[in-house]
């Protein structure tokens, strides 16, 4: 188990980009799977912004970020369904 | 009603600078737009879309991605080790996370190149259009990330060396947004 936050997070985002890239690799990817990969990729942001950035020890400015990647998140994910 | 001496103004919680988060949040939202109109267009045309997609390169896309998160915590190790007044680790640090840095332009080149060789330009599609305007975009803010490092590593001290990891982290947290956009989802 690693105890310090940033190589933790470095674990994450790899574990996440190899999922991502497993998905996409899996099959043609399709709807779902891409919802999913976009969703992975939020994820990938989220962690970069609460560890890489600190927010995660200013829950006020945590808060604010997760806003503005789910306004991100929906206005992508919207056009992607629309298309 | 005064304010008690412990209670804190929600900017002081705010790591780093005011002026890097107002840059960072920009980049979000400019890059999120221009996602957003490529898959505004890409509605308009996904055969077309799709079949630019295949001509692009997403294991180099992939390999990027782990060489940006790799110099991000690279970055961040770099701004840990300066606030310990730990230089030479510091700039180690940095050194490191300019290497991946330019590793990332390098493969972004190939990429490039090879699109190049097959004849596929900025006019081919508009999905190339918006291929190279959002990826050449990021990879001049990669080529300034690393400009910034190595200004940092010279003199090396806390604040710059926290605000200029904080820039890299913004190009870290563009990328993670535009590769599975533009090179993975079908």
């Amino acid at each position: 188990m690693i105890r310090d936050p940033l190589p933790r997070a470095w674990a994450l985002l790899i574990g996440l980009s190899l999922l991502s890239a497993a998905l996409a690799d899996w099959s043609d990817p399709g709807r779902l799977t891409s919802i999913l990969i976009l969703g992975l990729g939020l994820a990938k942001a989220r962690t970069i912004l609460a560890t890489y950035l600190r927010l995660a020890g200013a829950p006020f400015w945590m808060r604010g970020a997760d806003w503005v990647l789910a306004l991100v998140g929906v206005l992508l994910l919207g056009l992607y369904i629309v298309g | 009603m005064t304010d008690s001496p412990t209670e804190t103004e929600p900017f002081d919680d705010l790591p780093g600078d005011l002026m890097i988060w107002v840059l960072i949040v920009s980049e979000l939202l400019v890059f999120g737009a221009g996602l957003a109109a490529f898959l505004a267009v890409r509605a308009t045309d996904p055969a077309g879309f799709a079949t630019a997609q295949a001509a692009l390169h997403p294991a180099a896309a992939a390999l990027n991605t782990a060489v940006l998160v790799t110099s991000g915590v690279a970055a961040a190790l770099a701004a840990r080790s300066a606030e310990a007044a730990r230089l030479g680790a510091g700039r180690l640090w940095l050194a490191f996370a300019m290497a991946l840095g330019v590793v990332f332009l390098v493969v972004k080149g190939f990429e490039y190149a090879d699109l190049a060789a097959q004849g596929i330009g900025v006019e081919s599609h508009a999905a190339f259009t918006f291929y190279y305007l959002l990826t050449g975009f990021h990879a001049a803010h990669v080529a300034a990330g690393v400009l910034i490092l190595g200004l940092v590593a010279i003199r090396l001290r806390p604040y710059p060396v926290e605000t200029a990891a904080a820039f890299w982290h913004m190009v870290d947290l563009v990328w993670v947004l535009l590769f599975p956009v533009i090179y993975l989802m079908g």
